[in-house]
């Protein structure tokens, strides 16, 4: 499985547990899932942290615009980029 | 000789004395200025850190009324075994907390937290609000009114006033951990939000908003290692007993 999909997995994981699977069919992929309400803050961060020890990641989004890395899609699409490259 | 902190005796003191000071900036301490800004942490509210035995208090005597959610309970490890938690309290009360004799130590000492030695003498002072280490001559141009008129008396009132609380090893290794934490994050901010203009102070808030939740300023060896020395310090300080 490609990182990008096994991160895909992990975060609909992450929504499926807290809101139920439901919420996967409603899912907004560009929204932010703080904003939407899907995830707090911490744990988001959580998740992230979750992502960067599965996945051997050094997530480092200092620089990176929140309002892309809170959309899953924007996500995925910032973690993947070294694999990709 | 250590003593621990009496929390009743804490939230009957009033530590910082400028009643209705909150009438000259528009409750400024109280409000997420910047929060229009935030793309991860809470537009609206301000996050309030207790300590494990302040949190057990304010439980005990009910809380404050209108915060409603749930206190959110982070664990910090030592490399030496010992571990110590902090309750974050979200709070949106907007300066009108009910009841106000309940607010957190925190809010009580604002503007400040106290800069102290191994043995709980104070030293200097720091800002008590993250958000407020980023000004630049903050003395003149800080939102908070006592920063920038009162601070020689508030940090004179809050030296004696703090004594006590500053018997307990725990708060000690706390204020002193806190310290080192605000001076990582301002070598890694490295800007002042008086500043810059509305796209630098976009890019500014981002940077600490992931700074914050992510830990990353703080996660290294040396950090690690010199939060060990200073639970030594204050433990050697403390007539060598743990305090953890």
């Amino acid at each position: 499985m490609s990182l990008a999909k096994s991160i895909e997995q992990l975060i609909c994981e992450k929504l499926c547990s807290k809101h139920g699977e439901t919420v996967l069919s409603d899912l907004d992929r560009n929204a932010s899932l703080i904003t939407s309400g899907l995830l707090d803050s911490l744990e988001f961060i959580s998740m992230l942290m979750e992502i960067e020890n599965s996945f051997d990641l050094d997530i480092d989004f200092e620089d990176a615009d929140p309002v892309q890395f809170t959309a899953m899609n924007g996500l995925i699409s910032l973690l993947s980029e070294n694999e990709n490259a | 000789m250590p003593e621990a902190v009496i929390w009743q005796e804490v939230y009957n003191t009033e530590y910082v004395k400028a009643p209705e000071c909150w009438k000259t900036c528009g409750g400024y301490c109280c409000k997420n200025f910047y929060g229009e800004h935030f793309n991860i942490l809470d537009k609206s509210g301000v996050s309030l850190p207790l300590l494990e035995k302040e949190y057990e208090y304010y439980q005990s005597i009910g809380g404050i009324k209108n915060i409603t959610e749930p206190a959110k309970k982070r664990t910090f490890k030592l490399s030496n075994g010992k571990s110590f938690s902090i309750y974050l309290l979200s709070c949106n009360c907007g300066g009108v907390c009910e009841p106000h004799g309940h607010r957190p130590l925190i809010c009580r000492i604002y503007p400040y937290f106290p800069v102290v030695d191994a043995s709980g003498t104070v030293l200097d002072f720091e800002y008590a609000a993250l958000m407020d280490l980023f000004y630049r001559d903050p003395d003149s141009d800080h939102k908070c009114t006592l920063v920038r008129e009162q601070s020689k008396r508030i940090k004179q009132e809050l030296s004696i006033s703090l004594k006590p609380l500053l018997r307990d090893p725990e708060v000690v290794f706390v204020f002193r951990c806190l310290k080192e934490l605000v001076d990582r994050l301002k070598l890694k901010m490295n800007g002042h939000i008086n500043t810059l203009d509305e796209t630098q102070l976009k890019k500014f808030i981002a940077k600490y908003e992931w700074m914050i939740l992510s830990g990353k300023p703080w996660k290294d060896a040396a950090f690690s290692q010199r939060i060990d020395d200073i639970y030594d310090e204050v433990k050697a300080a403390f007539g060598n007993k743990d305090f953890l």
